[in-house]
């Protein structure tokens, strides 16, 4: 085995990332680096390949509702998703591996038969969202709120997932 | 309405302020996406405005001008940070021009699941003031 090798030789950040998350956990860990930083792009990155894939028939822009953000901490990650209008039971969720599902149908408005709308811009009808996330996750101990209309889902990451820390021991 | 319109619309508007008006909240600011519909008897105003709740919320009518104004909270821990974003959160102010028709004493409004409800009741007035047509035999 040669000596170490300089990390200047890698110019994508990413390989260097990938290379210093194999160092600190081994190759075993077959799983990307789920640094938050680096979450983000990947998340995205994800996000427009699924895009692409629905899409590419089409070769129209996909809507996405409803609209996702994820937030990240030491133990997993909180997906938040704006859905107003929505009765909390009429949603349903989803988590295989490290796949999270948001789906449901937001109702159209009962309307007396003389009623006539002056202005219809919220959505209304059936809903399916998709996220990758980049760990798998403990789908047992996954939580979900939902209030005023915000829908918030905690994912603990899979404990064997977890990074590990590792102490180091002096030479003495 | 076109699949390029209706693929703008689900994405949130910024509120484009008059210049005489200055924000004192350092929060980006949306209009929301209302439905209005007009019955026989009431004008039902429906407002999307997830987050929030009936405490953050504040509607004002002057003259005819109604102004519905939302703030929202953020409720994430703080060890938490953003890592993947595809909205952003902010508050909420719409406002309407209402008709002569409402009766301004009568207006009730709920909020339900980030859903503001405004029902304007039309007035007395406004109904006599339909003259119905028949057909003549």
């Amino acid at each position: 085995m040669g000596g170490p090798k300089s990390p200047t030789k890698y110019e994508d950040e990413w390989e260097v990332t990938t290379m210093m998350w194999r160092n600190l956990y081994g190759n075993g860990n077959r799983r990307r680096p789920g640094w938050p930083g680096y979450m983000l792009r990947e998340m995205r990155r994800m996000q427009e390949e699924m895009d692409h894939l629905l899409g590419g028939t089409t070769g129209q822009r996909t809507t996405r509702f409803p609209a996702m953000n994820a937030w990240t901490g030491a133990d997993g990650v909180v997906v938040t998703a704006e859905i107003p209008g929505i009765n909390p039971d009429d949603i349903e969720i989803t988590v295989v591996g490290e796949t999270l599902t948001v789906s449901g149908r937001r109702p159209d408005l009962e309307l007396p038969e003389e009623a006539r709308y002056h202005r219809r811009e919220r959505g209304t009808g059936e809903f399916s969202r998709t996220l990758e996330l980049p760990f798998r996750v403990d789908a047992e101990s996954v939580s979900a709120h939902f209030r005023n209309g915000v829908l918030e889902i905690a994912l603990p990451r899979l404990a064997e997932e977890m990074p590990k820390k590792i102490a180091v021991k002096s030479a003495e | 309405m076109t699949e390029n319109t209706m693929s703008m619309e689900l994405e949130k508007q910024d509120v484009e302020s008059p210049t005489t008006v200055e924000r004192t909240r350092p929060r980006r600011t949306f209009v929301p996406r209302v439905d209005i519909y007009e019955t026989d008897d009431q004008v039902v105003l429906l407002a999307d405005m997830p987050g929030v709740t009936e405490n953050s919320i504040d509607i004002t009518l002057e003259k005819n001008i109604l102004t519905v104004r939302g703030e929202v909270e953020l409720s994430i821990p703080d060890e938490y940070e953003l890592a993947y974003a595809e909205y952003y959160i902010g508050d909420y102010e719409r406002t309407f021009a209402l008709s002569d028709e409402v009766d301004r004493t009568k207006i009730e409004a709920s909020i339900k699941n980030g859903v503001l409800r405004l029902v304007l009741p039309k007035d007395d007035a406004a109904k006599t003031r339909k003259i119905a047509v028949r057909a003549e035999a």
